[in-house]
């Protein structure tokens, strides 16, 4: 299955919500355990931007159709942030530019050594290095779709859900990017496998992590994810990951649940 | 809400450091009080007297389609030669956009949300009017440049040079980033306005990036202004940026001498306009 970037460029939009009557919230509040989760989610989103650097400084960005993905995807993912943000301000909960700027400068020195980290690890280990980064943003990609989709389910909020499903629907053209790029540049090449599954089981942990605090993190994992229904939910992303060449047996997001001591 | 009200005021504890993580919340209210954490007035400053409406750019920016240019004119009978050259310099220019947002994100400019909001849109746009450029080389048929005109230099040291020695320089570096976008977006706007004297047909075109410039202008602008005015260690750390400062990249191709972008009143105008700026007034900035 190949990816289409033209096609993806021409029809990427930013995401609606002028048609959906958002003020039912004002007189139906949505509880606060789904404002906190919808708050990490909005959070994550403006966020992608420091992914994108991240990605930037690696030898991925030296190639056209990789570029003009990030360039979209950025944006779609901004836009998610936007979405999330005027629900989250209809229960009095604002999220502006100011704020968001607080929370990053509060990353501190751990942020700003980043992206050198990142840039000397990716160039030390060259183009392998491009299937790791796609193996990471597809599983980030399927955890985001599943988690909007989850809780457009646990909420079953007409409003809420119409305005996840449509967020959900750009992670799954997100997934297919990151996942065609993961499976060609892992094929057949059993060093690329090696490194990738290396930085997923040693490093990977779910969107957000690092960013948010750890007891942002743990509410929504048990959020969604708690209880045999969601438990089923992160076997499912699992197993979406597990089928990338070399991937098998993988089980990234159930052990990230495990050690949040998130109930089965 | 009341409630809401008195959660945002009381002390909401920063729980974005991972190592002071607050306890994860038990009931309502705490989680109530994790979703509005941060979400308090009296934040930093320059974000809150600057008058540019991101959102509301970001909200209406479209980008100039190639389906909006007249690209059959162009079959028919082709562009000359100076008109290929400023289409395709400028195409290269647009191309060195995701090069630039990598270099600034590496800087302590991304964690301006506003700064990254606008960077975002106006990637997008640039995307557009690069495709719409090289449709309009392509129907001429001339060879439109290749992905990589127009990247900066991609050494892989750099980004990370870049990154230690501007975080070193800490939060004023944001000043320069917005003086030499405000410089850059000038100067190619200059070429803009050009392009219509090449060849009148492209003068749809010409306007529409020039509008697309006028506003990323007055982004820049403003922001350059106001973290100017309020840090001398911002204006000591643009005015020595400045100095080395360098444009276009070295890849860019075809590459038009300054005078062709416009006369030395054009260069004049662009001075004072930099002038303007604080602490920037003495600085003699483009050498034609
Ligand atoms: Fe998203
Ligand atoms: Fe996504």
């Amino acid at each position: 299955m190949a990816f289409d970037i033209d096609h993806f460029t021409q029809t990427s939009e930013r995401v609606g919500w002028e048609d959906l009557d958002l003020d039912v919230f004002r007189d139906d509040p949505l509880p606060p355990a789904t404002l906190r989760t919808l708050r990490y989610m909005a959070d994550v989103e403006y966020h992608t931007v420091c992914y994108l650097r991240d990605m930037l400084v690696t030898p991925s960005h030296a190639e056209g159709d990789v570029t003009a993905f990030m360039t979209f995807w950025n944006r779609e993912e901004f836009w998610h942030g936007e979405a999330l943000s005027e629900v989250l301000r209809r229960h009095e909960i604002s999220l502006d530019f100011d704020q968001l700027k607080a929370k990053r400068l509060k990353l501190g020195w751990k942020d700003r050594l980043a992206p050198i980290k990142q840039s000397v690890a990716a160039n030390l280990a060259g183009t392998d290095f491009i299937a790791v980064h796609m193996a990471w943003g597809a599983a980030n990609e399927w955890s985001a779709g599943t988690a909007y989709r989850r809780l457009a389910v646990l909420e079953d909020h007409p409003v809420l859900a119409t305005l996840l499903h449509r967020i959900a629907k750009q992670e799954s053209r997100h997934v297919a990017f990151y996942a065609t790029q993961a499976r060609t540049r892992l094929e057949d090449h059993p060093r690329a496998q090696r490194l990738t599954r290396l930085a997923l089981r040693r490093f990977w942990g779910p969107v957000g992590t690092g960013v948010m605090p750890e007891s942002e993190v743990t509410h929504v994992m048990t959020h969604l994810f708690s209880g045999p229904a969601g438990r089923v939910q992160a076997a499912h992303i699992d197993a979406n990951i597990a089928r990338l060449p070399g991937m098998e047996g993988l089980r990234i997001v159930q052990d990230a649940l495990d050690r949040r001591g998130v109930p089965t | 809400m009341n409630e809401a009200a008195a959660v945002r005021e009381a002390p909401v504890s920063e729980s974005a450091a991972p190592a002071q993580t607050a306890a994860p919340g038990i009931g309502a209210q705490a989680d109530r009080r994790a979703a509005a954490a941060f979400a308090r007035p009296g934040l930093p400053e320059i974000d809150q007297s600057a008058e540019f409406d991101v959102r509301a750019y970001a909200q209406t920016a479209e980008g100039l389609r190639p389906e909006q240019a007249d690209l059959a004119a162009f079959t028919e009978e082709p562009l000359t030669r100076p008109g290929l050259d400023a289409v395709a310099m400028l195409a290269g220019l647009c191309a060195g956009c995701v090069a630039q947002l990598r270099e600034v994100l590496v800087t302590p400019s991304h964690r301006e949300t506003r700064v990254t909001a606008f960077l975002t849109t106006r990637a997008y746009e640039l995307h557009w009017s690069r495709q719409t450029l090289r449709a309009i080389l392509a129907a001429s048929g001339a060879a439109a440049p290749s992905h990589s005109a127009g990247r900066r230099e991609l050494a892989p040291w750099r980004p990370a040079r870049r990154a230690l020695t501007s975080n070193l320089l800490g939060h004023d570096h944001v000043a320069l980033t917005m003086t030499t976008g405000l410089l850059e977006t000038l100067l190619t706007d200059l070429l803009h306005t050009r392009l219509p004297d090449l060849d009148p047909r492209l003068a749809p075109i010409a306007l529409r990036l020039h509008h697309m410039a006028e506003t990323h202008a007055a982004f820049y602008e403003e922001q350059a202004h106001l973290r100017l005015a309020r840090s001398r260690r911002a204006r000591l750390i643009t005015r020595a940026g400045l100095r080395r400062w360098r444009w276009p990249g070295d890849q860019i191709r075809p590459r038009l001498p300054l005078r062709a972008f416009g006369t030395s009143a054009d260069l004049v105008k662009l001075h004072a306009r930099l002038a303007s700026l604080p602490g920037l007034t003495r600085h003699h900035l483009v050498t034609a």
